[in-house]
């Protein structure tokens, strides 16, 4: 046992630090879950709980009730088949499109570069619903609506540019020195590339996957406007016909809504490690 | 894991997993069935033109059955065309038209149109075909409310469902309490008050957060009518005339008096259905919905009409719309399918509408015996009827972004303390605003 010196204990000021430190950690985990924790326990206990006043904190019973509806009425699983293999197909179209132009911004030297880069963040500032018709008339002319293929070339098309600044940044991290030993030992762009960048920047990889599954698997604008059929719905416009004209099965939407959250989560949980490393990767240089 | 017998470090390693490999394998063949299954779909039906009819209906609890049906029916009656369903919930409806409209084009052969879009893609887009050859062929004569269908004399929509506002009320509930529905601004107030018990019981069903802007609006919009006002005349908003704010502070008494108030229209809805909300400012499909909810509900479900002098409340047709294209005469087909007597009868009764497009009842004798049947509908059918396009002006065009900002004041005077004149003083400058964009 070891005992505390009378200087390593806390003052009584470090103790207010503490716990006023404590309390807004708290106070501010509470503002953010508190609203996912009501989606939960909305979609878990009977309506007629839900609807008494005041409502309870805790569920009495679990009901399930909410759950066997939305998987009876709606076809949610599909929903959720179709926003993976659209998220996914963006996914892979991004770290397609993306690696080579992050290479190119981080590592090659060319006129207008730096130009070029901060183009593509301007096409991130412009708002999704200005470009939404112009986007339509070129796929209708492309014959390009109702498919889910073109709906993930779009959203390919979305997030490149920024997924393109996450991994410039991860490629600039890696030292000169390594890359120009690969050169100086006979290796092409192509060879240092696939073989001294990309294995050191794994979590610049993996952060932009993230980016582009969440973009993809969140987005609506677009899916809405391009999608009409119904067998083609991805979950988040499947969601949306939850809400209809005159009523909102209010607990089939929360139990649809953590349905919809739950894979997402999982994922990010997976890869959170990985991730945070990635974003931060290359902001402080030693 | 089991490993083969003598199978060393350089052995073969049996997996019961799969590999990444056969797991992107087996992606792939998810893909691909995906991918295919529309084309397989889409082959077969080669042999007949898909006639794409696209509405909100299909998402609405109790009514796209009725819808189905008829589909059915019209696939079965010839051999030509095949219905192709398409389009989105009601709350993304308008905004995916017109951008579908601006676009160059609505993805459509016939279109369910809210009032207001309706008059968009009429007169603004001129996307749509006339239907009076329709209109003759069938010898029906369509009811005065299509007035705001017609352009130089040629009419562009039919009916497909006509609902109007009515006071919907619980008998039973009314009948504990000793009260009559109220005829009145006065007495609605009282009587609102008087079957108010929160927070168990609550008075009226009123829509009542932005959140549900699309809902409230819907119903809010009929609060100029209690003092006779109109929202605007042409271009000139007439958002803090006296009419109109003596209607919002009859609205904001019954939000007072016994409105559950900071809540979803979706709990309100739900609250009503479990007999916990008198009465409801509401459309004929209210009961449906109610009915679709908890159908235990359903007898004790009748309606009035407006509290006020004059009874008028919003008519709200939604017409069915053909629109121009290589498919015009097929969606006018479909469109006198739909309007046969006997068609028409069947939707309405599956789906309890009870307001036809034309004088259905000396047509057809089931839809007669239907309405006869029906107690509930009294209040809706005393009601008198005014289109939107009549309270509107030339805001008609642009009523969401109207409503948004009559709401977005409005909500001020809420506040306790808060003032309606000054809520619409401030909404009037907004409008003049919106005006000078129309």
């Amino acid at each position: 046992m070891t005992s505390i010196r009378d200087s390593d204990r806390p003052g009584a000021g470090g103790r207010i630090e503490t716990v006023a430190r404590f309390a807004a950690i708290v106070f501010a985990s509470a503002v953010i879950l508190f609203p996912v924790y009501w989606m939960v326990l909305s979609s878990l206990r009977s309506s007629a709980e839900s609807l008494s006043f005041p409502p309870p904190l805790l569920p009495h019973a679990i009901d399930l009730s909410a759950y066997l509806q939305l998987f009876t009425d709606k076809p949610i699983g599909h929903w959720l088949l179709l926003s993976t293999l659209v998220a996914t197909l963006t996914v892979i179209g991004t770290i397609i499109l993306v690696i080579p132009a992050a290479y190119a911004l981080s590592r090659l030297y060319w006129p207008g570069r730096t130009a070029v880069g901060l183009l593509l963040l301007f096409t991130q500032m412009m708002p999704g619903a200005v470009v939404v018709a112009p986007v339509l008339t070129l796929y209708r002319q492309l014959g390009w609506t109702d498919n889910l293929l073109t709906l993930a070339l779009l959203h390919t098309a979305f997030v490149v540019p920024l997924c393109a600044w996450v991994l410039k940044t991860s490629f600039d991290a890696v030292p000169k020195e390594i890359v120009e030993a690969a050169l100086i030992d006979g290796c092409d762009r192509w060879k240092v590339l696939w073989l001294v960048v990309l294995p050191l920047t794994r979590p610049g990889l993996v952060a932009v996957s993230v980016i582009a599954f969440f973009a993809s698997w969140n987005e609506y604008l677009f899916a809405s406007t391009l999608i009409t059929r119904n067998e083609l719905y991805t979950a988040s416009l499947g969601l949306a016909t939850l809400m209809t004209q005159l009523d909102t099965p209010l607990f089939v939407l929360m139990a649809a809504g953590v349905t919809f959250s739950i894979l997402p989560v999982f994922f990010y949980m997976a890869i959170q490690r990985h991730l945070l490393r990635g974003l931060t990767a290359g902001a402080v240089k030693g | 894991m089991s490993r083969p017998e003598g199978g060393g470090a350089a052995s073969p390693t049996f997996r019961t997993r799969p590999t990444r490999r056969q797991l992107l394998g087996g992606a792939a063949v998810v893909g691909g069935a995906l991918v295919a299954g529309p084309l397989v779909r889409q082959a077969r039906a080669a042999d007949r033109i898909p006639l794409k009819v696209m509405s909100w209906e299909q998402f609405q609890p109790g009514e796209k059955e009725g819808w189905n049906a008829l589909f059915k029916k019209f696939n079965e009656s010839q051999s030509k065309y095949t219905v192709d369903w398409t389009g989105w919930p009601a709350s993304q409806y308008v905004s995916n038209v017109v951008i579908q409209a601006q676009a160059g084009g609505i993805d459509a052969d016939v279109l369910m149109a809210m009032p207001d879009l309706a008059a968009q893609v009429i007169r603004k887009f001129k996307l749509a075909e006339p239907l009076d050859d329709v209109v003759s062929a069938l010898g029906i004569t369509p009811s005065a409310g299509h007035a705001f269908l017609t352009v130089d004399g040629k009419l562009y929509g039919l009916s497909a469902i006509d609902v109007n506002f009515a006071l919907v009320y619980n008998k039973a509930l009314f009948g504990k309490a000793g009260l009559k529905p109220a005829t009145t601004p006065e007495e609605w107030i009282d009587t609102t008050a008087k079957l108010t018990k929160r927070p168990e019981q609550f008075g009226i069903a009123l829509t009542n957060v932005i959140a549900d802007s699309g809902e409230w609006w819907f119903q809010l919009q009929n609060f100029c009518l209690p003092f006779d006002g109109k929202w605007a005349e042409g271009k000139t908003p007439l958002a803090n005339s006296p009419e109109v704010v003596k209607g919002l502070e009859l609205w904001k008494s019954l939000y007072e008096a016994g409105v559950p108030q900071g809540t979803a229209q979706s709990a309100i809805m739900k609250l009503a259905a479990d007999g916990r909300v008198a009465q409801a400012f509401g459309v004929n499909p209210t009961v449906v919905v109610l009915r679709a909810t908890n159908p235990a509900i359903y007898p004790d479900l009748l309606s009035a009409p407006p509290p006020w002098p004059s009874r008028r409340s919003l008519d709200r047709i939604h017409p069915l719309i053909a629109l121009k294209g290589a498919n015009s005469e097929g969606a006018k087909e479909f469109i006198k399918f739909a309007m046969t007597p006997d068609v028409m009868a069947d939707l309405m009764i599956t789906n309890l509408y009870v307001m036809p497009p034309y004088d259905l009842a000396a047509k057809s004798e089931k839809f007669k015996q239907f309405l006869a049947d029906k107690p509930w509908i009294t209040g809706f059918n005393e009601a008198k009827q005014v289109s939107p396009i009549d309270v509107m002006g030339d805001f008609a065009f642009v009523d969401d972004q109207f409503g948004r900002i009559i709401m977005q004041n409005f909500q001020s005077a809420l506040r306790p303390g808060g003032s309606v004149k000054a809520a619409m003083d401030a909404a009037q400058k907004q409008l003049e605003q919106l005006a000078t964009r129309i």
